[in-house]
């Protein structure tokens, strides 16, 4: 409940400081201010895979349901958040790099691990409570590849050379646009929270009707 | 060691005699790499379409290939042998690598002959390619195909986990088949590296897990 409330004031705070407070960059202009958006959702959707990762090998070495529910409640958040990473990125690189999409290692990685969690979750859909073993080796193997699909996309790319405007990262951030992206990193991660509560919660629920015999 | 070759022996006796992986996935390589061809595409994009073509091909055959274990409970009659799981999964995998091999051959057949490709050069550098990203597919595949024979939609699945998840093997070894094929050449050893790191893994990865995958 506390985490709701925290998670409901300080997203629309830090939607608004990053529209009103957060100064214009000075190469990209106004569209540089979906990055409040889009790199808090980054951080938040690698943590979520990385409690999925955790709470699977858990699952597969203890068997306890609740690292099972905990692996698929963090899977599917860390997915909502993913998509939008995916979303936001296209409509910031067209006014700021000119093309919605280039094959860059990041980009390639998080579309890849979008395809492999989509398949994780339909794999939870489609075959319900025994499929949770089989859920869990996906998410470890899925964790585990990614270093190798950046590593592989890393390698692709220096055959073919990057768009000249997309460059590398310039000078670190001036503090006044790091404490806002800190800020909705943290508003992020308490929504995350409230999420990953309220579906493992949910999760436990229906898991104890079945044992109950209720339909 | 004996328990591997029984049962590689028998997955390629059944194979012999049932065919039903081999030709399946023969022909859907072939229709592919006919359709890509028919439909314009140029010598460049032969590598990556090859090695697509054989993942797509693969994953249709590595679905089935434990199913035969699962619809009359062949693998529990297996683990009451007292079979070591790791040598189910060595076995397996070391027929579906062949399986998958004979149609990789049947594919770059095909990929010369509708691409038109040079006979290559580097024909040993060539051949360390397809032997590991050939590893690679089958060590991912055969772990997936144990872990879904049971499940529901798993011919759905199966595609849809194994193509992702073995997206960095068939990066590499598109990307290093292209630059053995092209005149300029270049070093392969950074996607030879990566291949044998990512066979490796996933073996490792699937020695651990798979007596918790196909236990009931």
């Amino acid at each position: 409940m506390i985490l709701l409330v925290l998670a409901a004031a300080a997203l629309p705070i830090g939607i608004l400081l990053a529209l009103l407070v957060a100064p214009v960059e000075a190469f990209q202009g106004e569209p540089y201010r979906i990055l409040y958006i889009h790199v808090p959702s980054v951080v938040t959707a690698y943590l979520a895979f990385t409690v999925t990762f955790v709470a699977s090998v858990a699952y597969l070495i203890t068997r306890r349901a609740r690292f099972d529910r905990l692996a698929a409640a963090s899977a599917e958040v860390g997915q909502v958040f993913l998509t939008l990473v995916l979303l936001t990125g296209p409509i910031w690189g067209k006014p700021v790099w000119g093309a919605w999409w280039t094959w860059d290692a990041r980009l390639t990685t998080a579309l890849i691990l979008w395809f492999i969690f989509a398949g994780y979750l339909m794999l939870r859909a489609w075959s319900g409570v025994q499929g949770a073993r089989a859920a869990a080796v996906v998410a470890i193997i899925g964790f585990l590849d990614v270093p190798l699909i950046h590593w592989s996309a890393v390698m692709l790319r220096t055959l073919h050379p990057r768009p000249t405007v997309f460059r590398a990262e310039g000078p670190a951030l001036p503090a006044s646009m790091l404490v806002i992206l800190l800020f909705n990193m943290a508003a992020f991660i308490v929504t995350y929270l409230v999420f990953l509560t309220v579906r493992v919660r949910q999760e436990a629920m229906r898991s104890e009707m079945g044992k109950a015999g209720t339909p | 060691m004996s328990a591997f070759w029984v049962i590689l022996r028998k997955d390629l006796v059944v194979e012999g005699r049932a065919r039903d992986l081999l030709p399946s996935m023969a022909v859907l390589a072939l229709l592919l790499l006919a359709m890509t061809g028919a439909t314009g595409l140029r010598a460049d994009a032969a590598p990556a379409i090859l090695w697509i073509t054989v993942a797509v091909a693969g994953s249709t055959g590595l679905v089935r290939s434990f199913h035969q274990e699962t619809d009359q409970e062949q693998l529990h009659g297996l683990r009451l042998a007292a079979v070591d799981p790791a040598m189910i999964y060595l076995a397996k995998a070391a027929a579906n690598f062949l399986i998958v091999a004979a149609v990789e051959l049947i594919a770059w057949g095909a990929v010369t002959v509708f691409f038109d490709i040079a006979i290559p050069q580097r024909r040993a550098s060539l051949a360390v390619v397809f032997l590991l990203g050939t590893g690679s597919l089958v060590a991912m595949g055969t772990l997936l195909g144990a872990m879904l024979a049971a499940a529901r939609m798993r011919e759905a699945l199966l595609p849809m986990l194994l193509l992702p998840l073995s997206a960095p093997a068939v990066m590499a070894a598109a990307g290093a088949t292209a630059r053995l094929l092209s005149e300029a050449g270049g070093p392969v050893a950074g996607e030879l590296r990566l291949l044998l790191a990512f066979t490796l893994l996933f073996v490792s990865v699937a020695l651990l897990v798979f007596e918790h995958v196909i236990e009931d």
